[in-house]
């Protein structure tokens, strides 16, 4: 196949642990974007019956025409990149990934007959195990050999996609998500010795938002998760130090105020007196391990754990400052000050506000993370928020498969080159 | 009270009067259960059912009648039911009105229509305006035209547009580079990314470090 074809036909991929974004070369600045989950169908119930025959597994935007009884759902509503690593052996979770995949190839199959398949890059985190890699290369095979939309495939990481969407050869890319955060040092390669992976995302940030809306008289919203994440999103602040901070919201409870009503319902969240929680929030995602959280442990917050999925192990409580130095110091000595000086924060749980006249008090993630640096002894390192987080996991995604010569094959050493099916 | 002979006979005297014959096999809509009768009047059909004093002694045989009748608007053009005048009392009109059903008495001294039952027309709708229809189609037939070319134009652009993306990092003179780099053709996170020269090099980095 020609390098003309190749770059005309580049198709991008993101595996996100919410969203899924997907689209050719063809769809410009913005990919398509669905979310990441399929829904089994229940063949034995009555409405399929009379409906007549529905397919097994229902996924994209007509999904939530399909869902049936709210109980189900949790058997039945599968996200499979929740916690950004599917297990070998979660069939339903593979079958989802698969039936997406074949739902965005399908979406932009094009009209003409000289059509050969597209040149596919898929994009998972950084820290899948290999045999991610072969399940997901399998279900492309699958798919291409019932379709033949698929000339060839690659798969990258995400925070290498990030650096290529942002033009930056050499970089650490903290990519975080909701159920975990991956620090990936990058110079031209991913350098995959030196990734660190913490057990620890925006859906922390959503459970210690659940406990103190409970302890503040608020324990019937915390049952849905989406509503505490936007309570969370909206009152949450990062502290510039947590306890300066916290002693300035108590001296001047009226200036921190910690209130949030809910669009379109009667629903109104007030902190009140206990509106100093609010630094809580965001001090717990950059650094957990604050002693005023074991309060919350030792009640039914769950401590985050070291987890280890394939040959990975996930930090619990390392702070970010830890991690970025634990993942630089891996790689070579003369490479180290120039990954300082760019730290690239990715991904939806860096987006905190600093509300006007609370400067004082409340920073940004990427001031945070630079003060968490700067105190462990790294001077003046540059870090910096990625514009359209959303999308450039998928631009990245378009950018390798442009670039990347046709004729560069598959190699397991690497991690990187086509592989083809035919 | 007159015997079932007597009644249908009654019946198609009645219809006969009216200018209807009554169709006995060989068509379309033909009598097949006990107590139906069929009449035409060459264009439509209509459809009769006729029962006795002693058919309603069993359990629910006047609303499974019934039933049956209401199904047969979908193919009828008028649908009756004949009854013992007795047995008429007990039923109340209003529900056949409702259903679009007839009903017909009968007893020793002959058959009275006392509800006229609804005209079901299931003869597809003719066109009003031949002309206009005629016009509708040619109008169609353009716009399928018009989309036929759009879709060409499109797959032209699909295809067309990788070529002009590839002539970015093609060896070229500097007029012919930014004349390449039109905005309106990249998207932005492909402009000026040194990326695409790094990964255009994949797999070619070990035959550059042994020259």
């Amino acid at each position: 196949m020609s390098e003309a074809y190749k770059q005309g036909h580049t198709f991008g991929m993101d595996f996100g642990t919410s969203h899924f974004k997907f689209g050719p070369i063809s769809a410009g600045e913005r990919p398509d974007i669905i979310e990441n989950r399929g829904y089994f169908t229940d063949k034995t119930s009555v409405m399929q019956q009379i409906g007549g025959p529905v397919r097994n597994i229902i996924v994209g935007k007509d999904l939530p025409f399909y869902l049936e009884s709210r109980e189900d759902l949790s058997t039945r509503l599968v996200y499979p990149m929740r916690n950004g690593v599917i297990e070998k052996d979660n069939d339903r979770s593979w079958t989802v990934v698969e039936e997406i995949a074949k739902f965005a190839l399908e979406s932009y199959r094009p009209p003409e007959s000289e059509f050969l398949g597209y040149y596919l890059v898929a994009s998972l985190s950084a820290v899948s195990p290999r045999y991610m890699y072969e399940k997901l290369f399998e279900a492309m095979r699958k798919i291409d050999s019932e379709f033949g939309s698929i000339a060839a495939a690659t798969i990258i990481p995400q925070p290498f996609s990030v650096a290529i969407a942002h033009k930056i050869p050499t970089c650490v890319v903290i990519e975080s998500g909701h159920g975990n955060s991956q620090i990936c040092p990058i110079s031209k390669y991913p350098v995959r010795n030196a990734v660190v992976a913490l057990n620890r995302g925006g859906g922390d940030g959503n459970a210690l938002t659940a406990e103190i809306l409970k302890d503040c008289g608020y324990g019937d919203l915390v049952h849905e998760e989406s509503l505490v994440r936007t309570v969370k999103e909206n009152i949450g602040l990062i502290p510039v130090d947590l306890d300066a901070s916290i002693q300035m919201a108590k001296n001047d409870a009226n200036r921190f105020k910690a209130a949030y009503r809910v669009p379109g319902t009667r629903i109104n969240v007030d902190l009140d007196q206990n509106s100093w929680m609010r630094f809580l929030i965001g001090e717990y995602v950059f650094d957990p391990d604050h002693e005023l959280f074991q309060s919350y442990f030792s009640r039914s917050l769950r401590k985050p754990g070291d987890v280890r999925f394939g040959d990975t192990l996930f930090r619990g409580m390392l702070d970010f400052g830890d991690a970025i130095i634990e993942a630089v110091e891996r790689c070579p000595v003369e490479l180290q000050s120039h990954l300082y000086k760019q730290i690239l924060l990715s991904g939806g749980n860096f987006a905190w506000k600093v509300p006007e006249g609370l400067e004082d008090a409340a920073v940004s993630a990427s001031a945070k993370v630079r003060s968490l640096l700067e105190e462990k002894g790294i001077s003046d390192p540059t870090v910096t928020i990625a514009q359209n987080p959303q999308y450039s996991v998928w631009r990245g995604c378009i950018i390798y498969g442009y670039a990347v010569p046709v004729d560069f094959s598959w190699t397991w050493e690497r991690f990187e080159g086509w592989l083809g099916f035919r | 009270m007159v015997g079932e002979k007597t009644v249908d006979e009654s019946l198609e005297a009645f219809f006969s009067s009216r200018g209807l014959r009554r169709i006995l096999e060989g068509n379309r809509h033909r009598e097949g259960k006990k107590g139906e009768l069929v009449f035409t009047d060459g264009v439509g059909t209509v459809y009769l059912r006729v029962l006795e004093v002693n058919g309603l002694d069993e359990r629910n045989q006047l609303l499974e009648t019934i039933a049956d009748s209401v199904e047969q608007t979908s193919v009828a053009s008028k649908v009756y039911l004949a009854l013992p005048k007795l047995c008429a009392t007990i039923l109340d009109a209003a529900i056949l009105r409702e259903k679009g059903l007839g009903l017909m008495v009968y007893d020793s001294r002959g058959v009275e229509e006392v509800l006229p039952a609804r005209l079901f027309d299931h003869t597809p709708p003719e066109p009003k305006n031949t002309l206009e229809l005629e016009q509708l189609r040619r109008r169609i037939s353009a716009l399928e035209q018009t989309v036929e070319v759009l879709n060409s134009e499109l797959s032209k652009i699909r295809s067309t547009r990788p070529m002009q993306l590839n002539t970015r990092t093609a060896q070229i003179s500097a007029a012919d580079t930014i004349e390449a780099q039109k905005p309106e053709v990249l998207p932005s996170f492909l402009q000026d990314n040194p990326w695409v020269d790094i990964l255009a090099r994949r797999g070619r980095e070990v035959e550059q470090v042994a020259s």
